[in-house]
């Protein structure tokens, strides 16, 4: 369906699309060259064209090698837009804001985890609430609402989920500032009042991996990681909290562009000025949803300690649950980056893109600032996830970005046709992974083959150096909504 | 054939027919309810009215969907039928008929979190109105 779509190769993992038409800026797509003619199967390429006409956009509308068909931007994708006349556009940070991942590591290794892995997999997946409809023990008030929205992670760490110094391995301390309570609708308001602590469904899942494979000893050592390790990784957002507040404002966008006569290939990039009110107001409602994210990956990674010290009879001693690292793949940032020699402050989508500093960079926790940033690539639940490193060629090519994950390669029919007639929760267990899920459909739909393999991914994100593989990971058990 | 479901990579697209905008509302509807759950297994004893406005057909469409997206998640119901009369050009009143989701009859297939605007154009073939929709799962 691309086939219209010119493609020039810049070197064996980066594809140019030239300037055509209205596009503001080329096109850039990190990809070998077989995955290139699998992307050109389907429409994400037009999406990445259709970015590209966003006012103020900067340098190139960028794809990451897990592109897929979204809804507006591509999946994968990521815009930097000057932060001066420039856009914010709610679908390209996507209806789940602040969607990302965390992972928490343990002194524990595979030896002492297996012979109670099924009692451990079991106590999560009834310690914290997943799939639809499935509200949290945790009930907001407006004034927890106030409160959540000013203090970020900081109001869960005095409520007593989670350690302070949790805080330091967050994107931004765990606090988005700029929040404001009278800039979210009631609706957003009643769909996120029991959701916090809750994993939802669709791709999301806490999973228990074991570290098989170190590939750069020396940052290994200061991200903490030793094979055979047990890790646990934790995948959700901002539940129906961040989708109404996404859906509420794409209409207000979709008003102001008909106000200022702005036209887009598709209105599903609806945006507004990052100065005008309507982008102020969604900047203000976004960083709510951002802060609720946060929160919520913070309630469920202390809900897991606590379901590790029941089963093993340890203590956080024993333990060593700790954070490695918590990253968004939903968001827009501001930051500053060299855009054609001059510094300058952008807002960076990244829609299903993960942010890679490197070291030395002041926006990452100072513990890491000797090495770089920890970038987390979760891949399908029956292969691997990948741990990288962020590098100074990303901030160069792709405003400090890297891939968010293995990236769909099947719609989900497709994946319920191939399923058909297999038990994929005998063949998981066969692999030595045990999975609980709320519905069995979930489980079908996101089956590993439904995924590009994470490890093709992260080899091209590795040799284009947008960011460097450190250490593999293994699923053992995994849990799904 | 009222609707029938396509192939997308990362999430959901319907087809859906009508023969009138009033009448493509509520085939959408049900088409996405279809998605949700198994519709002839949801009673229709309870009635929600609610409303959805927009300056054009396509931000009609998405409002109405998006409306019965949250009360489907607000109150936990799930739907069997819908009506739908038209009160003017911008603004069509609306019923939902189903009941309280019931985890042990009801299955959930998909947790929908919204009708996006993605290529979204009403057009009209021979007699019909017809649209493709992208849901975000």
């Amino acid at each position: 369906m691309n086939e219209e779509i010119k493609l020039k190769k810049i070197h064996d993992y980066l594809w140019e699309i030239p300037k055509a038409g209205h596009m503001r800026v080329p096109g850039r797509v990190y990809a070998s060259e077989s995955m290139i003619k699998d992307i050109q199967k389907d429409r994400s390429l037009e999406q990445v064209v259709n970015v590209a006409h966003l006012p103020g956009i900067q340098k190139y509308s960028i794809a990451m090698p897990d592109i897929h068909w979204g809804y507006g931007f591509p999946i994968g994708g990521v815009a930097a837009m000057d932060a001066e006349e420039g856009v914010i556009s709610p679908g390209g940070v996507g209806y789940d804001i602040n969607c990302g991942v965390r992972l928490m590591k343990t002194h524990l290794n595979e030896e002492d985890v297996r012979p109670k892995l099924k009692e451990l997999i079991s106590e999560l997946f009834h310690r914290v609430p997943c799939g639809f409809g499935t509200g949290g023990k945790i009930k907001l008030s407006k004034g927890d609402y106030k409160s959540l929205i000013e203090k970020g992670t900081k109001w869960a760490i005095e409520k007593g989920w989670g350690e302070a110094e949790d805080l330091e391995r967050i994107e931004d301390h765990g606090t988005f500032h700029g929040g404001d309570p009278d800039a979210i609708s009631e609706r957003a308001y009643e769909r996120g009042k029991d959701e916090l602590g809750t994993l939802g469904s669709g791709n999301h899942f806490l999973e228990v991996d074991v570290v098989d494979r170190i590939y750069n000893s020396t940052v290994a050592d200061t991200f903490g990681l030793f094979k055979d390790q047990v890790c646990v990784q934790i995948h959700c957002g901002s539940r129906g909290f961040g989708h109404q507040i996404c859906t509420d404002y794409i209409d207000k966008m979709i008003s102001y562009m008909r106000r200022e006569g702005i036209n887009l290939p598709d209105k599903q990039l609806a945006c507004a000025h990052i100065k005008s009110n309507e982008g102020r107001d969604y900047l203000s409602a976004f960083a709510a949803a951002v802060n609720y994210a946060w929160i919520n990956r913070q309630i469920i990674m202390s809900s897991v300690r606590e379901v590790f010290y029941k089963v093993f009879k340890i203590g956080p001693m024993e333990l060593g649950g700790q954070l490695l690292y918590d990253v968004s793949h939903n968001i827009a940032k501001f930051e500053e980056h060299n855009v054609n020699g001059r510094i300058k402050r952008v807002c960076v989508h990244r829609k299903g893109a993960t942010r890679a500093f490197p070291k030395g960079h002041p926006l990452i926790p100072e513990i890491y600032r000797g090495v770089g940033q920890p970038v987390l690539i979760p891949g399908d639940m029956g292969r691997a996830s990948f741990i990288l490193v962020g590098t100074e060629t990303a901030l160069e090519e792709t405003f400090g970005t890297s891939c968010h994950g293995a990236g769909r390669m099947l719609s989900r029919n497709e994946a319920v046709r191939r399923a058909k007639g297999r038990d994929l929760f005998t063949e998981l267990e066969e692999k030595g992974i045990v999975i609980m899920a709320k519905g069995k459909r979930t489980v079908i739909e996101e089956m590993p083959e439904a995924y590009k393999y994470v490890e093709d991914v992260c080899d091209v994100v590795h040799n284009a150096e947008i960011a460097k593989k450190v250490a593999r990971l293994r699923p053992i058990g995994v849990i799904k909504g | 054939m009222d609707y029938e479901i396509l192939d997308h990579t990362a999430d959901i697209c319907v087809r859906v027919y009508g023969r009138s905008l009033d009448d493509l509302l509520r085939n959408a509807a049900r088409a996405m309810m279809e998605l949700i759950t198994d519709r002839e297994k949801v009673d229709p004893s309870q009635e929600i009215e609610f409303k959805a406005r927009g300056e054009t057909d396509e931000e009609i469409l998405v409002h109405w969907l998006d409306e019965i997206l949250f009360i489907h998640h607000v109150k936990k119901m799930v739907f069997r039928n819908f009506e739908s009369h038209p009160v003017s050009k911008t603004e069509i009143q609306g019923k939902a008929i189903g009941e309280n989701i019931d985890m042990e009859r009801h299955e959930i297939r998909l947790d929908i979190k919204a009708a996006t605007y993605h290529n979204l154009k009403i057009e009209r073939v021979d007699d019909r109105l017809k649209v493709d929709i992208v849901f975000d799962i």
